[in-house]
């Protein structure tokens, strides 16, 4: 990196949020702004191989939950690129999806800018940022060997995984169709899938599936 | 003296002095040089009177004949008594045999009555005493033994006459139609008797006739007399004959002169046979006539039995059968109105001359008095009304002989005989007859009347009922007690696809088929056993496959006593109502979600903006060592804190912890927000852990939480909130209790708000029960019960779900 700033890049669907953060970030001696972008295909499109910021600020909530879908589609372009989940929803909720996802880090909105600014100063250093409590969260998880590895949940394509959280939180297809930008037949397609891959054998024990699986995520 | 003995005598004393009387009577009919009467008029009042009076009577004969025999034919005492004895054995053998062996009926109106008389009485009780008077007469050497049989049979002769004339006429005169009708043709009938009497056997057409006219003429007459006349009218006439025979036998003039001074049984016979004649011929006339009463009798039943003949035509009828009995006579009846007590000519028979004056004399509308004035002095009587008695006397009647139709001291009518002449007891009796059938008539109409008004009455009010029942869109139905259907309406008709009729005494099993209908019946017994209301919501299939959601009521059917007849239902269909219900719920969450999803992302987002320029702000005042940074830290914290709020009500709204973390989890926070949010305390208690894994439920016990704490802070003014919730192993249960103000009175599902009203539909939905408490500490207490197992079903489960999702 020839660059003695970082570059962050924003992609934040609320234009107020990207200016507030814009300007905590060009305070910054040591960061400077890469670019900003409101949706997933617009953040896409500025990047390119010989062209990337050192740093993503990535909301979840880009048209219901495509924040994922921007963080899977970076991670498998650019593997290297250094990506932090900036949302409101709350981090017990996503935090550890979107590390899986290829995310460095998760921070809620509601924290103060010092700890935007020190998680992107931890990512950027090449460590990971979660909570402290988060952190603890899943150290415990790990020390008790209470891994997710084995559920066949794992099996699900990113999208599928999106569309079962959405079923999850009660939106039906037509909701998640426009949510996520696609026709209703794909997401008909999505939730056939995860009922195939899940085992379940109607829609009902799908929304069951989903709701309880919501309700039990720690 | 006792009463017996009193009463005994009162009989005895009479019967012996008119015996005696008889006796001296029969003494006139002796034989000329001979104590032998060929008529003895004592043997046939004796046996009248035993026949009439019973045993009573029997001691006046023995008195009576000892009396006779002893004191005038003198007799010695020995004699006497045994004659006397043997007298009133002979009336009591008769009588016994007449009425215990022959069933004698003593107004002698049959045949039999008449064979029972010839039998019994003129042979047995004769013959009886004859032959033991004799015995006694020639034991005491009085008769002696070789003219035993022959003075038995002057004897036997004497009595069975006596019988044969006295007794009957004796019976009649005793008994109730005991007078003599004296109509013109039984005065010509007597006199034509008379006639040829004095002309047979007092020789007074001799000069003209010569000793030609036979007493064989008296046979016609006798038998035309029995026809025409009652019994003891033909025994006058044969009295008459009786006297002038044995006047011309015993006096030696007349027809029997030349039997004069000799023994002759030639009178006897003839007056025998003309008695026996006479009394057949009158006892089968008798028996023709009550037999014709009879049939008319029955015809009345007929027509009483035809009720759709009108009372006008019935007694025109009956008029009709009175002049039929009354040749030349014309018959009207007048029937009172029960409204204006006024008579109102009703039907008539007779020549058009009678129908004229008798339709001009009641369109007067007669008071009923008059009338009775005009009917009460008695057949012999001439009519009082002048009015009527002179339009009648310028149609050719001279006399009226009315009798009121009465019903006990209850007056129906009158019924009118108006007579060429006088009324006969024939006449009278059928005017008699007239009024007893008229009023059964009356009474019958009445009746009927009653009973159409009564139903039409019950008819019109079934019909409005009946259009209540059909114009209610519930469905409604009674069974009997043994769950077979007695009514139902037409909404239930649709329902159960079957016409009522063919409905009606089929039970739910047969209705319904065996599965359907068991539950149905299951139910309705065990209410009926515990006498008590049921009401539940239950699903049901129309016949086109629409489904309905039912209110139903059920209740005990009882009858006047209070007995449980069976089961009444009403079952509303709240389908559309329950939809309605749901949409509102749904609005308002989608509503909340709305608003709650606007929060989270439009306004927490500018709010996240805001934190972040006020941040950059603190941190360049900061770096210019400005003391205004301390001012934009403040702003920087606030407004943190306001993202935290924000992100609070968003989630108050829509309530992502539930989704994530569960109900628990939801609570808690909801708990803690409550409390900061109002400054109170707001505990949430929770006694293991509970673990919810029904959304629907979750969201719903949530929401009812979410509620009730609102309306104890907003409404109760609450300072310190209790949330707790308890699961066990029978179901779920939540409750919120409060210190505030209570909840006012209207707080029932009822009258309630829309907030609590939608906390009871949700617990509905669940299938729980939401209660409010008014604990004696104060405060109020909401509680929800679950009952494990007793969720929504789950195709509800599953419409709810997609609601949720659409």
């Amino acid at each position: 990196m020839t660059h003695s700033t970082a570059r962050v890049m924003l992609v934040d669907d609320h234009p107020m949020v990207r200016q507030g953060m814009r300007s905590l970030i060009e305070a910054q001696a040591d960061l400077e702004i890469f670019g900003e972008a409101g949706e997933v295909d617009e953040a896409v499109a500025m990047l390119a191989p010989d062209r990337c910021p050192d740093i993503v600020l990535i909301d979840l909530s880009l048209k219901g939950l495509s924040g994922f879908e921007l963080l899977k589609k970076l991670n498998a372009r650019f593997p290297a690129l250094r990506m932090l989940v900036v949302s409101m929803y709350d981090e017990t909720l996503y935090a550890e999806r979107t590390l899986r996802a290829g995310a460095r880090g998760y921070v809620m909105k509601q924290e103060p800018g010092d700890v935007l600014l020190a998680a992107i100063r931890t990512i950027l250093a090449g460590n990971i940022h979660l909570s402290e409590s988060m952190r603890a969260g899943l150290l415990d998880r790990i020390v008790s060997g209470n891994t997710e590895s084995e559920l066949p949940l794992n099996r699900l394509t990113p999208s599928e995984f999106e569309v079962l959280h959405l079923i999850g939180i009660g939106r039906g297809s037509k909701e998640i169709a426009a949510l996520l930008n696609r026709s209703i037949k794909t997401v008909e397609t999505h939730r056939a899938n995860i009922r195939n891959k899940l085992g379940l054998k109607d829609g009902a024990e799908l929304i069951r599936f989903a709701t309880q699986w919501i309700a039990d995520e720690p | 003296m006792n009463l017996n003995t009193q009463s005994t005598l009162r009989i005895a004393l009479p019967v012996a002095v008119v015996y005696f009387a008889g006796a001296h009577i029969g003494h006139l009919f002796s034989l000329v040089n001979s104590s032998v009467s060929m008529v003895w008029p004592a043997a046939g009042i004796a046996l009248a009177a035993v026949l009439r009076y019973g045993n009573a009577a029997a001691w006046g004969v023995l008195i009576g004949v000892f009396t006779e025999e002893f004191m005038i034919a003198g007799l010695p005492l020995l004699v006497a008594s045994s004659i006397a004895l043997s007298a009133t054995a002979a009336a009591m053998l008769g009588a016994w045999g007449m009425q215990a062996r022959s069933r004698f009926q003593i107004d002698m109106q049959r045949i039999h009555d008449a064979k029972a008389l010839l039998y019994w009485g003129v042979l047995g009780a004769s013959v009886f005493s004859a032959v033991t008077g004799i015995a006694a007469l020639s034991v005491a050497g009085i008769v002696p033994w070789q003219n035993f049989w022959k003075a038995s049979g002057f004897w036997i002769m004497g009595d069975s006459l006596g019988i044969l004339l006295l007794t009957p006429l004796l019976l009649q005169l005793t008994g109730r139609n005991w007078r003599l009708d004296w109509s013109p043709a039984y005065t010509a009938w007597i006199l034509a008797v008379a006639a040829i009497c004095l002309l047979v056997f007092a020789d007074i057409g001799e000069p003209l006739l010569g000793t030609e006219i036979s007493p064989l003429l008296l046979f016609p007459l006798i038998v035309l007399g029995a026809q025409l006349f009652t019994l003891n009218a033909v025994h006058i006439g044969l009295l008459l004959i009786v006297v002038g025979a044995f006047g011309s036998y015993l006096a030696g003039i007349g027809h029997y002169a030349h039997l004069y001074g000799q023994v002759s049984i030639q009178p006897w016979l003839m007056v025998s046979s003309l008695a026996v004649c006479g009394l057949t011929v009158s006892a089968g006339n008798a028996q023709r006539i009550s037999a014709e009463r009879l049939a008319s009798s029955r015809k009345l039943h007929a027509w009483l039995a035809d009720s759709e003949r009108p009372l006008p035509d019935m007694l025109d009828a009956l008029c009709r059968e009175v002049t039929d009995q009354l040749p030349h006579a014309a018959c009207a009846i007048a029937v009172l109105e029960p409204e204006s007590q006024a008579l109102r000519a009703t039907a008539y028979s007779g020549d058009i001359a009678f129908g004229d004056a008798y339709s001009r004399v009641l369109t007067r509308n007669d008071s009923p008095e008059r009338w009775y004035a005009a009917a009460t002095p008695g057949p012999e009587e001439l009519p009082l009304d002048p009015v009527l008695h002179a339009a009648m006397h310028a149609a050719g009647y001279s006399g009226v002989h009315c009798i009121p139709i009465e019903n006990g001291a209850e007056t129906l009518g009158i019924v009118c005989a108006f007579i060429p002449g006088r009324l006969d007891a024939a006449g009278k009796r059928a005017v008699e007859h007239a009024a007893h059938q008229g009023a059964m008539l009356i009474l019958r109409k009445r009746d009927e009347h009653a009973l159409r008004q009564r139903q039409a009455e019950r008819d019109a009010e079934r019909a409005l009922l009946r259009s209540l029942i059909d114009a209610n869109p519930d469905l409604i139905f009674v069974k009997d007690s043994a769950g077979r259907y007695q009514l139902c309406n037409r909404t239930f008709e649709e329902y159960a696809d079957q016409a009522e009729a063919e409905l009606l005494g089929k039970t739910d099993l047969e209705v319904f088929g065996e599965a359907a209908g068991t539950p149905y019946r299951e139910q309705e017994q065990r209410m009926l056993r515990a006498n008590g209301i049921l009401r539940n919501e239950e699903w049901i299939t129309y016949p086109g496959g629409r489904r309905a959601l039912l209110d139903t009521l059920k209740a005990p059917l009882h009858d006047a006593h209070g007995n449980i007849q069976g089961v009444v239902g009403i079952c509303r269909d709240i389908t559309q109502h329950r939809e309605l219900e749901k949409e509102l719920v749904s609005v308002t969450e989608n509503r909340q979600r709305s608003v709650g999803q606007d929060l989270h992302d439009n306004l927490g987002q500018r709010l996240v903006g805001v934190a972040y320029l006020a941040k950059t702000l603190e941190q360049q005042l900061l770096a210019r060592d400005d003391n205004l940074a301390k001012s934009a830290a403040i702003i920087v914290e606030h407004t943190q804190t306001t993202i935290v709020e924000c992100k609070r009500l968003a989630q108050g709204l829509v309530p992502v912890e539930i989704e994530s973390n569960g109900l628990m989890a939801a609570l808690r926070t909801l708990a803690a927000r409550t409390a900061s949010t109002f400054g109170i305390v707001c505990e949430f208690d929770c006694q293991g852990e509970v673990l919810i894994n029904d959304m629907a439920i979750s969201l719903n016990l949530y929401r009812i939480a979410q509620e009730a704490a609102n309306n104890a802070v907003r409404h109760g003014k609450a300072k310190h909130i209790v949330i707790m919730l308890v699961v066990h192993a029978g179901g779920i249960r939540l409750s919120v209790r409060d210190d505030g103000t209570g909840l006012p009175d209207h707080a029932s599902a009822d009258h309630a708000g829309m907030g609590i009203r939608i906390m009871h539909y949700r617990a509905s939905l669940m299938g729980g029960t939401l209660q409010f408490l008014a604990p004696a500490e104060g405060g109020t207490e909401i509680v929800v019960a679950l009952v494990a197992g007793a969720s929504l079903p789950e195709a509800e489960r599953r419409r709810n779900m997609d609601r949720r999702q659409g």
